[in-house]
């Protein structure tokens, strides 16, 4: 049998029934909480760096390694365009504007996955061995934190993404994708301490 | 939109089937139920307290003679030491009440089950699956201390099942916070959430913030154990690193969910209600605040321990806790409280952590300089003390509810007694042994002043009676979990105060009969007027 979908205003607004109940936002919480693990884990390694750096003798970097600045500066824009990318996404969601959400989402993984390429570049620009130096196994440590994170990040995405795709998120309920954006943007905001930390300062 | 109706000739039993409750192994291994996954948390730390508690015991006598190591020898005691610690803290006490808040939260704020459950699930799995290989690294001379006798494979295994045994925890903690913020009943406030589950929240935030730093640690670990050696090189500074975890302020963390245990047990055995409840909850949070210790790491900087923060930190977590001892005493006080185990277990507990908080105030004081020494061993046994006693305290209060018996009262007292007994005593000796000069990770080759060896057998004398202390835990849980018989007052054995005691126990797959759709007060289960339900 057939149901009608269409929502009819009451006769009188006056004898409306009460707003429902606010709907349990379980999926955010439960992201804001492990998007604040992933940042203290982040502050583990790098206080270890940093701290590490502190108290060696200069110079901290040996020969042969250099941290060229390029490729920090194009994953960090790549980053913050993705950020623009995926909130973009969410209120394009929101607003139920679902062909520019899957514009949005697909432009946000394309990034990630242009970051972790980046990342993944810097390695072979640094001239490093992880197993050579202090310095060197610390820089690892970091850029491989990043990379790992953005990945895992890249996944949450895409999985709201699929979502979106099988119409679950709309106007009313946006939750998986802004959750995704919570873990992205500590995610990106992590990435520009070290870049400032790490690749600016050295 | 099409709507799909079961034919009208379909038997109401097989609807009924397919809705039953999962049992066995089954509902052991995979159900998502909240209430098995909890058992099995507490079960399985209960296991892995009878092991390290024969490990204390061991390092006890261990410690007797100070010329020599005759028991576990020059090239085992370091990894019997911190076997020990990692054991107690992320085998036992966490574990503990994280299984204890997964069983018994989502009942106290009206929940039908816990969030994510099957993340809670693969937490618990996470966990057990780490802590056995942890144990068996230490089985095959590894575990996470780096040592030039033990086999850098072996150690490498050790903080792998580390890593897994923190990230399961971490895992169960999403879940916890998440019900007590996201699951509760329309208008009911986070003051209005009953005591325990309001310290889980504030212990669930402090780890959530401070074990992804050690879990860091763990990673540089396991990565320079792969690569080269480069940042542990010397012996045992693997340890070393980690051991702000076992130190003060971070030490405190374990205990939060103590003060919600009293707080939760002191007013219903008094009969009455917590009075000036923001107080306490001020108290129970100023608490976890002080116990965040992942700034804290004298690895990284020698001169942090007499830094005014890191005293001042020592001192200011006094204060917290005597504000919730000021509530739960102001709660006490209008009538004689019923003298039941968890009453009598809760109250020792808080005494024996303001005894843990003075003694740790006592090591940051400059003249005495007791950091590094014996001293801090037996702060540390102090602060596991009052959480064991605050488990057992919990145990007996929540056992009607999650397995439908009650824990038996002389097994609970003895298992208490003995505890606190022995607790305390292996602290005192430890304690008067570090102002003698006995260092913290030295077992042997140093040189103490006179009488170290006499309060060194005190200690272990001490350390038998904690070990027995904690078989019979063990022995009061295994009466509690196994038997076919209910209590016929398990429903409602205390007159208890908040939903979880309004669901039948053990409670059903979804908890209560009818969703819990509205609360608007603390006590909801008190109908008198000071209750305000």
């Amino acid at each position: 049998m057939s149901t009608a979908t269409a929502t009819t205003e009451p006769l009188y607004p006056a004898l409306a029934a009460p707003p429902p109940p606010a709907r349990p936002r379980v999926l955010l919480v439960g992201t804001i909480l492990a998007s604040a693990a992933m940042v203290m884990g982040y502050a583990g390694i790098i206080g270890a760096y940093v701290s590490t750096r502190a108290t060696s003798a200069s110079p901290w970097l040996p020969d042969g390694v250099v941290i060229p600045l390029s490729a920090p500066n194009m994953a960090a824009v790549t980053l913050l365009m993705s950020v623009v990318t995926l909130h973009w996404a969410q209120y394009s969601i929101r607003n139920d504007d679902r062909p520019n959400a899957y514009v949005a989402l697909g432009l946000t993984l394309v990034l990630g996955v242009a970051f972790v390429n980046s990342a993944v570049y810097l390695f072979t620009q640094m001239g490093a061995a992880i197993a050579r130096t202090l310095p060197e196994f610390l820089l690892y440590a970091v850029g491989g934190f990043h990379i790992a994170t953005i990945a895992v990040g890249v996944v949450y995405v895409a999985l709201m993404a699929f979502r979106a795709l099988g119409g679950q998120y709309s106007g009313r309920d946006s939750e998986g994708v802004a959750a995704a954006a919570v873990f992205w943007d500590a995610a990106v905001a992590v990435y520009l301490v070290s870049w400032l930390a790490v690749y600016v300062t050295k | 939109m099409t709507v799909i109706e079961a034919p009208s000739s379909a038997p109401p039993e097989a609807t009924q089937d397919s809705r039953r409750e999962p049992r066995g192994l089954p509902a052991v291994l995979g159900s998502g139920d909240h209430k098995t996954i909890g058992r099995v948390w507490i079960g399985a730390s209960a296991l892995f307290l009878v092991l390290t508690v024969v490990v204390g015991v061991l390092l006890g006598v261990e410690r007797i003679t100070v010329d020599e190591l005759e028991v576990l020898g020059n090239d085992h005691v370091l990894q019997f030491f911190s076997l020990y610690r990692v054991g107690l803290t992320f085998l036992v006490v966490l574990p503990f009440f994280l299984g204890l808040a997964t069983a018994i939260v989502p009942l106290q704020v009206g929940a039908s089950s816990i969030a994510f459950p099957r993340a809670a699930e693969a937490a618990l799995w996470t966990w057990l699956g780490g802590a056995v290989l942890l144990l068996v690294s230490y089985a095959i001379d590894g575990g996470p201390v780096a040592a030039p006798n033990l086999d850098p494979e072996s150690i490498a295994l050790g903080v792998v099942g580390l890593g897994l045994v923190v990230l399961g925890l971490l895992t169960a903690i999403v879940c916890v916070v998440t019900t007590v913020i996201a699951l509760r009943p329309v208008r009911m406030s986070l003051l209005q959430v009953p005591p325990f589950a309001w310290s889980m929240l504030v212990a669930g935030v402090i780890w959530l913030l401070s074990l992804p730093v050690f879990m860091a640690g763990l990673v540089l670990a396991y990565l320079d154990l792969r690569y080269g050696q480069l940042l542990f090189a010397q012996p045992g500074e693997l340890y070393q690193r980690l051991a702000w975890i076992f130190a003060q302020p971070q030490v405190y963390a374990m205990a939060i969910p103590v003060l919600g245990v009293a707080a939760e047990i002191v007013p219903v055995s008094a009969g009455t209600v917590q009075r000036r409840r923001g107080a306490l909850w001020i108290g129970i949070s100023g608490f976890g605040a002080f116990a965040f210790g992942a700034w804290a790491q004298p690895f990284y900087r020698s001169q942090l321990l007499t830094e005014a923060a890191y005293v001042g930190f020592a001192f200011a977590i006094g204060l917290a806790l005597l504000i919730v001892l000021g509530g739960v005493a102001d709660s006490a006080r209008k009538d004689r409280p019923a003298l039941r185990p968890a009453f009598v277990l809760s109250v020792l507990a808080l005494f024996v952590l303001l005894a843990a908080v003075g003694a740790g105030a006592a090591a940051v004081i400059e003249p005495f300089h007791l950091l590094g020494t014996s001293w801090e061993v037996g702060h540390l046994n102090l602060v596991l003390t009052a959480s064991l006693v605050g488990a057992l305290a919990a145990l007996c209060w929540w056992s009607p509810k999650l397995w439908g018996r009650h824990v038996p009262a002389p097994l609970a007292y003895g298992a208490g007694l003995l505890l606190v007994g022995g607790g305390v005593v292996l602290a005192a000796a430890e304690g008067v042994a570090g102002v003698l000069d006995q260092p913290a990770f030295s077992f042997a080759g140093f040189e103490p002043r006179d009488g170290v060896e006499t309060f060194n057998i005190v200690a272990a004398a001490g350390a038998v009676l904690f070990a027995l202390g904690a078989v019979l835990l063990v022995l009061a849980l295994l009466r509690a979990m196994v038997g076919n018989d209910t209590a016929e007052d398990a429903q409602d054995p205390w007159g208890g105060q908040t939903l979880e005691w309004s669901a039948p126990s053990p409670p059903p797959v979804g908890n209560f009969a009818e969703p819990v759709a509205e609360v608007t007060s603390a006590t909801p289960l008190v109908t008198n007027e000071e209750g305000g339900a």
